[in-house]
């Protein structure tokens, strides 16, 4: 920054104070120049005339965030959240919580057991893994921006829902092809909005007894509405919702029936408690799940694009010795791979190094076509997925539920492999 | 809310809901004693042979029997998955063994009445469709409501020809309307008496039903090229052996040709060869699905 020019778009504005782009400018020149108080006060008058959009509304953040003033930058976070947008908040809201001296962490419910084996209380524990937000997932734009509209939104602007009486909570279904992020997803969205995360799995509902794994089932419920606003995520939801016609024999129709029960709160209140699911065959799910009032959103998360596969190539690259690597064109060579793919094809490359270090006692950097070798014969794990989904739109897709499958099926990405 | 389940019990779950993949890779996390106890060898065999692996099925459920030779799944399993490997013979032995130590099972009687029609199918005719009919109606009799039974006696009914086929599908689908299995049979029985147009459509809802079957998927395929406007003058071949006819036709325009009845000849011809045209297309239809 030069003096100059912070003076001379200073001068301008006294010549043309509503000149807002050049407002802009000056408030970026401060920021850039350390001078975040200024800055600030700046990104206010802009804020004030209506003039900041997404992007400035986050600037506006760190600005004030930088001035210490923690008040105005979760002003400047809550407008930016209203505005629909995603990028960028949660690393700002995480930030304004480490400089307040506070360490983010997801709130996982935990059910332990007494000495006798009888449950004790359920307890809101905190995990001592940092907390997950969208900036963490790589890609996949579209969909946080839908989860961001239909799930997180109601439980920060509750105001505005409760004047419209439309109640948060309710079921989400994410589903798509193994290893594209659903979980990671489902993890971001609790971190953003900052509610307790309970995780239910299969392996610890089901039960060899009779009764017992519809009564594990019923647990995970009565604690989420205990811990509520929180978030019940349920893993492979098509192991416990399975589609009853398909299910030979009769021992694991009540654990479809109790979900049931449960999405419907018979009895119980399940106001605030968001039910995320995720499955990679929402076809094998028994159709009353999809019904309105339980999981009547369902989002597809389809495997990484070039710009996600690159982000997730650069993480996985992270920290490990490499020399230029192009991640841009891995990434455009790597079509349909998943989250899971991508790092298995850095460590194939990684294994290939380690063998020329051993060979030649030499230990040499990571490089582009290290990658490019391990990428030799590798297929995306997606492509089984693909052909059964292909299968589903052509035959299964009347009442619409596939489109967002179909209009990916026919992409070029989706097209490059022949599955 | 503890870990409840073991691999166990997760596989046995899993497949119970069809899904034999996910059975296998929670049967793959089984360690210890656990290996030495035969119900894990009986999961493990179903499992593989409901995924298609009907050998490696053979493998384990031998293996299951090394601990107790005379478990009751352990051997219905490995005559089913014997058929799948194509040893008739040994499916065969293997349930006839089966039923000496448990006459009274229905399920048992099916399998038998299935690995019999199986056996009396052209061209090494082991046995006769008879006897796979008693065995079904045994099975019926012991257990008048089994899904199983009555979906066995269809499907002998269907292939061997019986003129109650017919009867019996419509039995199935009325008790499930929603079992592709018995829209599949439906479809076979109305083509082979003709209404192909009907067994089309049976066709095409078996694959609306479960398009995850890759085989059921290709059916389905199959039937929407056919039911294009430009299949339908070959829609007949359906209901007889499509190959031998079309081999067959050769002699047609031979005999015409040799005759020097020039115009027949050459129409038989141009016949011909739209019918290999349209065989080619509906085949590569099948089996790629569409972009």
């Amino acid at each position: 920054m030069t003096v100059d020019r912070v003076a001379g778009l200073r001068a301008a504005l006294v010549a043309a104070p509503d000149n807002h782009a050049v407002r802009l400018m000056l408030a970026e020149e401060l920021m850039s120049g350390g001078r975040p108080g200024e800055a600030l006060a700046e990104y206010d008058v802009l804020h004030e005339a209506g003039q900041l959009d997404e992007h400035g509304l986050v600037a506006g953040g760190r600005a004030a965030l930088a001035a210490g003033r923690h008040d105005r930058a979760q002003a400047f976070v809550d407008a930016a959240t209203a505005t629909g947008s995603v990028n960028g908040i949660s690393e700002l809201k995480r930030e304004i919580d480490e400089t307040l001296g506070l360490q983010h962490l997801v709130q996982v419910v935990k059910q332990g057991v007494g000495e006798d084996g009888a449950p004790l209380p359920p307890e809101l524990e905190l995990d001592s893994k940092p907390a997950v937000s969208f900036a963490d997932v790589g890609g996949l734009d579209d969909v946080k921006k839908a989860i961001n509209r239909t799930i997180i939104l109601p439980f920060q602007r509750t105001d505005l829902y409760e004047k419209y009486k439309r109640g948060a909570g309710g079921g989400v279904l994410l589903f798509g092809p193994p290893g594209c992020g659903k979980t990671l997803l489902a993890r971001a969205t609790a971190g953003e909005c900052g509610l307790p995360f309970s995780n239910v799995r299969i392996e610890e509902i089901l039960d060899p007894y009779f009764g017992v794994s519809e009564s594990n089932l019923h647990d995970a419920f009565v604690q989420a509405r205990r811990f509520a606003p929180c978030v019940l995520f349920v893993d492979e939801l098509d192991a416990i919702a399975f589609a009853r016609r398909k299910f030979t024999g009769n021992v694991g129709r009540p654990l479809v029936d109790q979900l049931l029960q449960e999405l419907d709160a018979i009895g119980a209140d399940n106001e605030n408690v968001l039910v995320l699911a995720a499955t990679n065959a929402p076809w094998d799910v028994d159709e009353a799940m999809k019904r309105p009032g339980r999981f009547d959103r369902i989002v597809f998360v389809p495997p990484p694009d070039p710009p996600a596969r690159e982000r997730i190539l650069a993480l996985h690259l992270a920290g490990r010795p490499s020399e230029d690597v192009d991640v841009a064109k891995i990434a455009r060579r790597t079509p349909l791979f998943s989250g899971a793919d991508l790092r298995a094809l850095v460590e194939r490359a990684v294994d290939l190094v380690i063998d020329d270090a051993l060979e030649r006692g030499e230990e040499r950097p990571l490089a582009t076509r290290d990658l490019e070798q391990a990428l030799d014969g590798m297929r995306p794990s997606t492509l089984e997925w693909i052909a059964t989904a292909r299968n589903y739109v052509e035959f299964a897709n009347q009442g619409g539920r596939y489109d967002e499958v179909a209009a990916f099926l026919v992409s070029r990405e989706a097209r490059e492999w022949k599955s | 809310m503890d870990a409840a389940a073991g691999p166990l019990v997760r596989a046995r779950h899993d497949l119970l809901r069809g899904r034999p993949d996910r059975a296998l890779v929670a049967l793959d996390q089984v360690t210890g004693a656990e290996l030495e106890d035969e119900e894990f060898w009986l999961l493990r065999a179903a499992a593989l042979h409901n995924a298609g692996d009907p050998k490696a099925a053979v493998e384990a459920a031998q293996k299951g029997l090394e601990h107790d030779p005379a478990d009751f799944g352990l051997l219905d399993v490995l005559a089913l998955a014997q058929l799948g490997s194509g040893r008739k013979k040994d499916a065969r032995a293997t349930i006839e063994s089966a039923l000496l130590l448990y006459p009274e099972s229905a399920d048992l009687h099916a399998h038998h009445a299935l690995i019999l029609a199986s056996c009396a199918e052209r061209p090494f005719r082991l046995t006769s469709y008879k006897k796979a009919r008693a065995a079904a109606d045994e099975a019926i009799r012991l257990e008048p409501d089994s899904d199983l039974a009555l979906r066995v006696r269809a499907k002998i009914a269907a292939i061997s020809g019986d003129s109650r086929a017919q009867a019996y599908t419509e039995e199935l689908l009325a008790r499930d309307p929603e079992s592709e299995s018995a829209h599949v049979l439906s479809g076979a029985v109305r083509a082979n008496r003709g209404d192909v147009h009907a067994g089309l459509e049976h066709f095409l809802e078996a694959a609306r039903l479960d398009p995850s079957d890759p085989h059921l998927a290709r059916l389905g395929r199959r039937s929407r090229a056919l039911q294009r406007w430009y299949a339908q003058p070959v829609l007949f071949l359906e209901r007889v052996t499509r190959g031998h006819v079309r081999i067959g036709w050769v002699v047609i325009v031979l005999a015409t040709r040799a005759a020097h009845l020039a115009v027949l000849s050459a129409l038989a011809f141009a016949f011909w060869i739209y019918m290999w045209v349209i065989h080619i297309h509906v085949e590569r239809r099948a089996r790629k699905a569409p972009r």
